[in-house]
């Protein structure tokens, strides 16, 4: 039985680590990033992975990590990544109390590209549908979306991708040349080809996935299993 | 392929029986039998009643079993927990099938639902096939068999077939069609989907050789996924044009992911329809406009090759509104090639010679050589290399006579496919409006509803190839 750590301590989110191996078994690409149970280990990680980085902090008890404020962004230097990690704690200890932490991540910071969406549900109708869109904190707001059935095939890809208002996006503006979009056609496919493989997974929320002029990079992932 | 077969008794029975036939004119088991003689279905005709004898002119049986000859299809339009027990003598009788027009069961609550639940046991256990509860019927133009709670009925038949959710809403819209010229093959009003569905049909349809256009009005599918395979069946044949309503998000909840929250009902069968090659319609106007361009141009001229749109007007403002509307539409307006601007001018020398091009003089003033410059106009963009598609825009109310002469001789000798916009009224303009409806001729009333419908046909033909290709591999 899959997730069945998971199922055992009654928990719908998959943890970070069950998240990971699942998108490499898909060979879904993530930023660069390790994760760390002390200050001194993240500042390691750090100075392996080169400034500036993203610190989340990992706990069993909060998933959206924006939320929570457990999320520091453009740390530049190993006493900028100690002083986040108290703060973190203090954090999630203020968001909400007797929460667990259980160390944190850090993680590349993506300085360019255009903030996407890629997600799974299942809809009571047509049963696994994937869906695509503007990302980052207006998602809601703009619903700048689309969906497909699963399976799809490369040209539901490039549709999804096309039909969506911020599609011009992608295509190079103020000079700028257009972006890798063939790599983001590829994210579509495997997250389909995953969604068909483990129908356990109720909904699953890539985002933000950064689409970049070479190659596109998921930051964060989310999986919700049934239990 | 046999299973799709069974449905056809739905449309070509060789007799019907209706169950509840009344000498009531305000029931609607009079109104039944009166639409059968009126509308001139051909096969025997069996009204059912405890105590009549005759009902308008036609012989009545006393029960089911009374009949003489064999019952293809039964309909029934007495109360509810009549159906479930008249279904049993159908059974023993050998009926193949039947329309249950009554309401009161699925949708009146849960003792309607355990109704429904018996009757539909009492059918299977006879292999007698069910359409409805709680619908209006079906109807046929090749066989004559007619709806039962509707006065008016298409006459002509056409190639458009409809499934509709809504008994009222599918008539209705029918009717709106007929007016705008469109003629139909089948009309069916599914009701409570107790046995066949919308689905089931939709599938019938792929080898009905009378059906090339299915439209369907539309609440929601039960079996997402079976849709799916049907429809990728179905739409590299024919195309599926569909009216969805119950467009606002159902069944919100608290979901715990962007994705579950974000995902709005009509966002996804939005998707599914792009993946499966079905064009939706934003609204009645919009779903007409798609019928009366795909069944005028489908069949006849042919869909236009690509989306590059020549423009004819007479007056120059709505020539440009056109322009833009086609654009909007998803269309392009190119220019036109250096041989047919100087063929323009040639044999109109007011003409503009730019797309979009216009006549200049609006086109019915008798000073120019040409005695018919509008279509003169047309023969030249006709040829044009970069046009697929012809748009001719109408004049005002000056000589409505003149335009539509000039239409129904470019549709006499036009190669390439056209559509017409007329954005103007008036009595004699509407009676000219309907000749040339009456003549098959795509008729829009306004640029954005005629880009928008040809828009549609151009966006069918490119995921046609594809769903061709990939039926292919």
């Amino acid at each position: 039985m899959k997730f069945a750590k998971t199922r055992e301590a009654g928990k719908k989110f998959l943890s970070h680590e069950e998240v990971k191996k699942i998108l490499d078994d898909y060979h879904l690409p993530i930023v660069r990033e390790g994760v760390a149970t002390t200050a001194d280990e993240a500042i390691r990680i750090s100075n392996t992975i080169g400034y500036p980085i993203v610190l989340k902090i990992l706990s069993p008890d909060i998933s959206h990590k924006t939320e929570a404020h457990g999320v520091k962004l453009n740390l530049r230097s190993g006493r900028e990544v100690e002083e986040a990690c108290s703060d973190l704690l203090t954090k999630l200890r203020t968001y909400q109390s007797g929460a667990k932490a259980e160390g944190f991540l850090i993680q590349e910071m993506v300085e360019d590209g255009i903030e996407t969406i890629v997600g799974l549900h299942q809809d009571p109708t047509f049963g696994p549908v994937l869906m695509f869109g503007i990302g980052g904190v207006w998602v809601e707001l703009l619903r700048d979306i689309s969906f497909r059935v699963l399976p799809i095939h490369r040209l539901d890809a490039i549709d999804m991708v096309e039909e969506i208002k911020g599609s011009h996006l992608f295509k190079g503006f103020r000079g700028k040349p257009p972006l890798d979009t063939d790599s983001l056609h590829e994210i579509l496919l495997s997250v389909s080809r995953l969604g068909s493989d483990l129908p356990e997974i109720q909904e699953m929320d890539l985002n933000p996935v950064f689409v970049r002029e070479h190659g596109t990079l998921i930051a964060d992932a989310r999986i919700i299993v049934g239990l | 392929m046999e299973e799709a077969r069974s449905l056809d008794v739905f449309f070509y029975p060789r007799s019907v029986a209706v169950i509840g036939a009344s000498r009531d004119p305000k029931k609607t088991g009079n109104a039944l039998i009166q639409n059968l003689l009126t509308y001139g279905y051909q096969g025997a005709i069996y009204p059912v009643n405890p105590s009549e004898d005759e009902i308008l002119g036609v012989k009545a049986y006393r029960t089911i079993e009374e009949i003489p000859g064999e019952v293809d299809l039964a309909i029934f339009t007495v109360p509810a927990p009549a159906v479930v027990k008249l279904m049993e003598d159908c059974g023993q009788k050998g009926v193949r099938a039947g329309i249950v027009h009554s309401s009161g069961f699925a949708e009146a609550g849960e003792q309607g639902a355990q109704l429904q639940k018996e009757l539909v046991e009492i059918a299977r256990k006879h292999g007698i096939r069910l359409v409805g509860p709680n619908c209006v019927g079906i109807l046929c133009t090749e066989s004559r068999l007619p709806w039962a709670r509707r006065s008016t009925f298409p006459k002509e038949v056409g190639r458009v077939s409809v499934i509709s959710q809504s008994g009222g809403g599918g008539g209705s819209f029918v009717n709106l069609a007929v007016h705008r010229g469109v003629s139909f093959s089948k009309v069916i009003s599914i009701g409570n989907e107790c046995d066949v569905s919308v689905i089931d049909f939709l599938n019938y349809f792929r080898t009905d050789p009378k059906t090339e256009i299915v439209f369907i009005y539309l609440e929601g599918f039960r079996d997402g996924g079976r849709f799916v395979e049907v429809a990728r069946a179905l739409t590299p044949k024919k195309p599926v044009i569909v009216y969805k309503i119950g467009r606002t998000a159902v069944g919100q909840r608290a979901a715990a992911s962007h994705t579950g929250s974000l995902a709005g009902s009509i966002q996804i069968y939005d998707g599914v329809f792009r993946q499966t090659g079905v064009l939706r319609a934003e609204g009645i106007d919009e779903a007409l406009d798609y019928l009366v361009a795909f069944s005028n141009l489908y069949f006849t001229q042919g869909i236009p090759k690509g989306r590059r749109v020549g423009i004819v007007s007479g007056p120059g403002g709505p020539g440009v509104a056109t322009a833009d509307a086609c654009v909007e539409a998803g269309l392009e307006v190119p220019d036109f090639s250096a041989e047919t601007k100087e063929r323009l001018i040639e044999r109109i020398p007011t003409a503009a010679r730019s797309n979009p091009t216009e006549t200049g003089d609006f086109g019915f003033v008798a000073t120019l050589k040409e005695r018919d410059p509008y279509g003169a106009l047309v023969s030249v963009v006709e040829q044009d290399e970069n046009v697929d598609v012809i748009v001719m825009v109408g004049p005002g109310e000056f000589n409505p006579e003149g335009f539509r002469d000039v239409v129904l001789g470019v549709q006499s000798r036009c190669r390439k496919p056209f559509i017409v916009i007329w954005p103007s009224a008036g009595e004699d303009v509407e009676r000219c409006k309907r000749d040339l409806e009456a003549a098959k001729i795509p008729l829009f009333l306004t640029p954005e509803r005629g880009a928008k419908a040809l828009g549609g046909l151009v966006w069918y033909q490119k995921m046609l190839k594809r769903l061709v290709r990939s039926e292919d591999q």
